[in-house]
Order: C-alpha cells, then structure tokens, then sequence
C-alpha cells in the first residue's frame, strides 16, 4: 500500500469546489511534484490532505488511516509534515522555539534532532536565539522546512518552498530537499513551479483548474511539449 | 511629582496585570473581550464574599489586611478560573464552532458583560464596599515619596504574577504553544498543538490575572460594581498601545497608561488648586488614556511593540 492514497477528493472553499474527483498516491520514500498554474488548487489539495479543510467527496488515506475529517493535530501526529509556501514560521519565537514547535509532539530530548537539521541548515545554527521574524527570507524557508522535519514526518508536504527566493537561494534549497530525501530517507510531496525542482522529483502530477491532467514520471513530463509549453515557458529539458 | 509616579505605578501594575490577560484573549481567541472589565469586578466581590466568610484574621505585618483576605483570594481565582472556562463552554465555544466573526464574538462579550454586571448588582447590591475599613498611614521614602504598605504589597504581587506568567509562556511546553497559537494559529495546529487545550489555559491564566487584578484593585479603592467597566478602558488602551499579543507589550502599555492618567491628571490638578479653580481632575483620567491611543494609533498603528511583516 502507499504512504498517501488519495482517491476522488473534491474540495473547496465554502459553496466554491477547487479540486475536482482528484486522486494520486505517494509511496514511502518518494519524491513527488505537483506542478501547475496559478489558482489550480495546489495549496488547496495540500491543506485538504493535513486536515485544513475537509472535502466534500472522496478519501484521503496515510499509512492505511483514513484521515479526512481529522483535525491537523492529529494527522500531524501519524507522522505528516506540512510546511505552507507563506506564514511559515512563528515571527516573534526564535529559531530555537520554532524547531522546538516542530518536535512539540514529541516527548523527551529533542538533541539528536535539532543535531540533524542542524546538519542539513547549517545558516540556522548560530541563529538558534534570534527571533525569526528578523531572518532574511531564503533563512526564513529554511527555518519552515528544518520546522516540518524536526517531526521526522514519513511524508512532508512542502508548498512552494522556492516562491520568492534568490537564484541562488533556490539551488541551496533544493539541494537541502534532495538530502532530506537522500539522506534521511522522507517521503516529500513538493508543490512546485519550477524545473529544477521538479528535475528532484521522481514522478509528478500536473493540476490543472482543480483536475489532475497528467500523472507521470519526471522524465515524461519534462519531454511533454505541452507541459513545458504551458507550464515552464516552452523550456527544453536540460539535464 | 514623585508621589504621583509612584501612584502611577500602583495603578500601572493592575493594569499590566489585567492587560496581559486581556492581551492572550485577544491575540489567541482573536476577539476583544468585553465582559473582561465585569470579570476584574465580579472576582473582586468574589473576594469579597470569601473575606466575609473567614474574616480578616488580623492583618499582616503593616497591611491594612490578614490571611483571611490572602485566603480568600486563593479561593476566588479557583472559583473565578471555573466561572471562565464556564464561561467559554457555554457562550464562547458553540460560537467559534458555528465560525462566527472575531466582531460578533466581541458583541456576544458585550452582552456577557451586562449579565455579569446584572448578576453583582443582584448579589451585592449598587452600594459601596471595603476589604477592611481600616485606615493606613503613608511611610515616608526619601525624594519625598509616600508610600503606604498595601500600595508597596500591590505592587510587589503584581511584579511576581507577571514574572510567573512570563517564566510559564517562556519555559513551559503549553506556555509556548501559547505564544505559538498567538503568533500563528494555522501552523501551531499544524505542528500538533491541541486547540482546546490553549483555549482553556488562556482562560485559566487570564481569569486568575484578572481575578487578582480586581482584588488588588479592592484593595486600594472602594468596590463597586461598576468599576470594571471604567478599568476596560485603560486595559483595552494598554493591549493596543503595547502591540495585541505581546506580554512585554501589555506590561509597558499598562504601566504607561498607569503613570500617565496619575500624572498628567495631577499636574493639571495641582495647576488649578494653585490658581484656586474648582475642579476635579480625577473623572478625566479616561480621557488620557483615549488621547494616548489615538496618539500611538496615528504614530504607530501596529503598537509600541508590533512589528510589520517584511
């Protein structure tokens, strides 16, 4: 069985459904995408699957668990992660009490596990004490990422996590979401607009006005004309 | 002068005290609690009641009170800390779950404030009444300042309730999922924080704060049933002065607001005795308080100590 089996979930805000019949699977271990354009229900169907909003038709199962009509408190305690692209951090603790938030459900020394985020962000390191509302925003991302794994969560959900960052900043975190993969072996289902992270992923599924229009591997989608075309600005597939 | 800073950190510190409950409401139930300023009343004649029961037992050590009003304190934050979450479960909570605005959750407040009030009126009457009818003798300090020992003991009780409070969000694991819920609700649900249980800790924490803010507020002045809702005001002026959520912000806020009606009202006071003017300038201490808010509204909108979202 996967990790997340989402099957026909249709979602919305109020009397506006989003997401429409939508279905995927993401198995232990694997790095997924969801790509797609603006206002095609990414974030929504992220914030249906941690218990945010509750859809009106369909199931959502994590490790065999049906979890729709959980409170996110409680799916957060199966072992889900979910980092929001925006308001991602608590401003006015510092670094060290965000990572502590992070572990709040986990009882004892949390050591080891500010030792492993350190290791993956080091910039967060001689940052422990500073308030996190002063963090630039590439520290501020990874601050929201070291915070969803301070959990060790079987699947984290990482909307947008390079929405507004630098160049630059973009490659570090992406390499930082390869080790989370690589090296603590997380299941990572990673919204994203971009090729290059979606080059991290091992298959993708392309949302499109609230309906999953392709479901494919990487390489298959970065070879599809029309999803390059539409999606990433006609960009070949560069390797 | 000095005398009127030191009466304004007498008043300042119940303030603080009431402000930091009245600021976790706030930022963490996201509603403006109007019936707070009943409450700070309602756990002074709680108090009150206790006090009648056990007696003053003496008094202690230069206060104008005994055990007996130390007791009966205790006794009144537990009943207190029991009415809130009461409170919450039958008023507050089967609003949040239909998902009613932070607007209307302020107006249902208000209307709980007229029934608290009622409900004082019904069991104490309008009339006034004392903790102890005994009169204290101001010690002299030097720099001119008088000082009498209850004033020294409000103090003192509200500066460790504070450090309590402040040692409790910081070091605590609830306390901390507190300021996190403050900060960020959607999220500190997210990272597995139990919504009900920072509901009800908000209640327990601020119906205590407010509880011993009434009985120190007793304490100074006479009770009457109507002087929470006089004390809304300078606690709603310190929660916004001081930034909706922050604890250093209300205490400052309060503190502010505190000395500030004691001063300037007294300055001008002392001004018209001088030039022999009849007039009492103790009704308008409400006024500095809306003159100070609306001045730190236009100067800095997000209070002293709000900070905007870069």
């Amino acid at each position: 069985m996967s990790l997340l089996t989402i099957k026909k979930i249709t979602a919305g805000y109020g009397l506006q459904d989003v997401l429409f019949n939508v279905s995927m699977e993401v198995d232990h271990g694997e790095v997924v995408a969801i790509i797609g354009p603006n206002g095609a229900g990414k974030t929504t169907l992220l914030r249906a699957i941690v218990g945010m909003i509750r859809p009106k038709t369909g199931d959502i199962t994590f490790k065999d668990h049906p979890i729709v009509g959980m409170e996110p408190e409680h799916v957060v305690r199966m072992g889900l992660g979910w980092v929001p692209q925006e308001e991602n951090i608590f401003p006015s603790m510092t670094v060290a009490e965000n990572l502590e938030m992070g572990a709040y459900l986990v009882e004892g020394d949390l050591k080891d596990r500010f030792a492993e985020v350190s290791a993956i962000f080091p910039a967060l390191r001689e940052r422990m004490r500073q308030p996190a509302g002063s963090l630039s925003g590439g520290q501020r991302q990874m601050l929201a990422v070291a915070r969803g794994l301070m959990l060790r969560p079987d699947l984290l959900l990482l909307d947008e996590p390079t929405a507004g960052l630098a160049p630059n900043l973009v490659q570090i975190m992406l390499g930082r979401i390869k080790e989370v993969s690589d090296r603590l072996k997380r299941a990572v289902l990673l919204v994203t607009q971009t090729i290059d992270a979606l080059k991290l992923c091992q298959r993708g599924y392309l949302l499109s006005a609230g309906e999953i229009k392709y479901s494919d591997s990487t390489e298959n989608l970065l070879g599809n004309r029309e999803v390059r075309d539409l999606y990433f600005g006609g960009s070949p597939p560069s390797s | 002068m000095a005398d009127l800073l030191v009466s304004g950190i007498i008043y300042g510190s119940i303030i603080a005290l009431g402000a930091i409950g009245l600021t976790l409401i706030s930022s963490i139930l996201n509603f403006f609690n109007f019936a707070y300023g009943d409450l700070f009343t309602l756990g002074a004649f709680v108090t009150l009641l206790f006090l009648g029961l056990f007696g003053n037992s003496g008094t202690i050590a230069g206060l104008s009170f005994g055990w007996g009003l130390v007791l009966a304190t205790l006794l009144s934050v537990v009943i207190m800390v029991v009415v809130v979450l009461l409170m919450d479960r039958l008023f507050f909570k089967p609003l949040r779950d239909i998902g009613v605005t932070p607007l209307f959750m302020s107006l249902a407040s208000l209307g709980l404030a007229f029934i608290l009030r009622a409900i004082i009126n019904i069991f104490w009457g309008p009339e006034v009444r004392y903790y102890s009818p005994a009169i204290q003798i101001s010690r002299r300090l030097p720099l001119g300042i008088r000082v009498k020992p209850d004033e020294l003991f409000v103090v003192i009780c509200a500066l460790v309730l504070v450090a309590l409070v402040y040692m409790f969000l910081k070091r605590t694991k609830m306390g901390k999922a507190m300021r996190a819920f403050s900060d960020n609700s959607v999220l500190a649900k997210a990272s597995g924080v139990e919504t009900n249980k920072v509901i009800m800790w908000t209640w327990v924490i601020a119906g205590a704060l407010i509880t011993v803010a009434g009985t120190l507020y007793g304490i100074q002045v006479q009770l009457r049933p109507i002087m929470g809702w006089h004390f809304l005001i300078p606690l709603f002026v310190a929660v916004i002065m001081g930034a909706v959520g922050s604890f250093w912000g209300a205490m400052i806020g309060g503190m502010v607001i505190g000395i500030s009606e004691e001063m300037i009202t007294g300055l001008i006071q002392n001004t018209f005795n001088s030039m022999q003017i009849e007039a009492d300038m103790s009704v308008y201490k409400p006024a500095v308080a809306f003159v100070l808010v609306v001045a730190i509204l236009l100067l800095k909108p997000h209070g002293i100590f709000g900070k905007r979202e870069p």
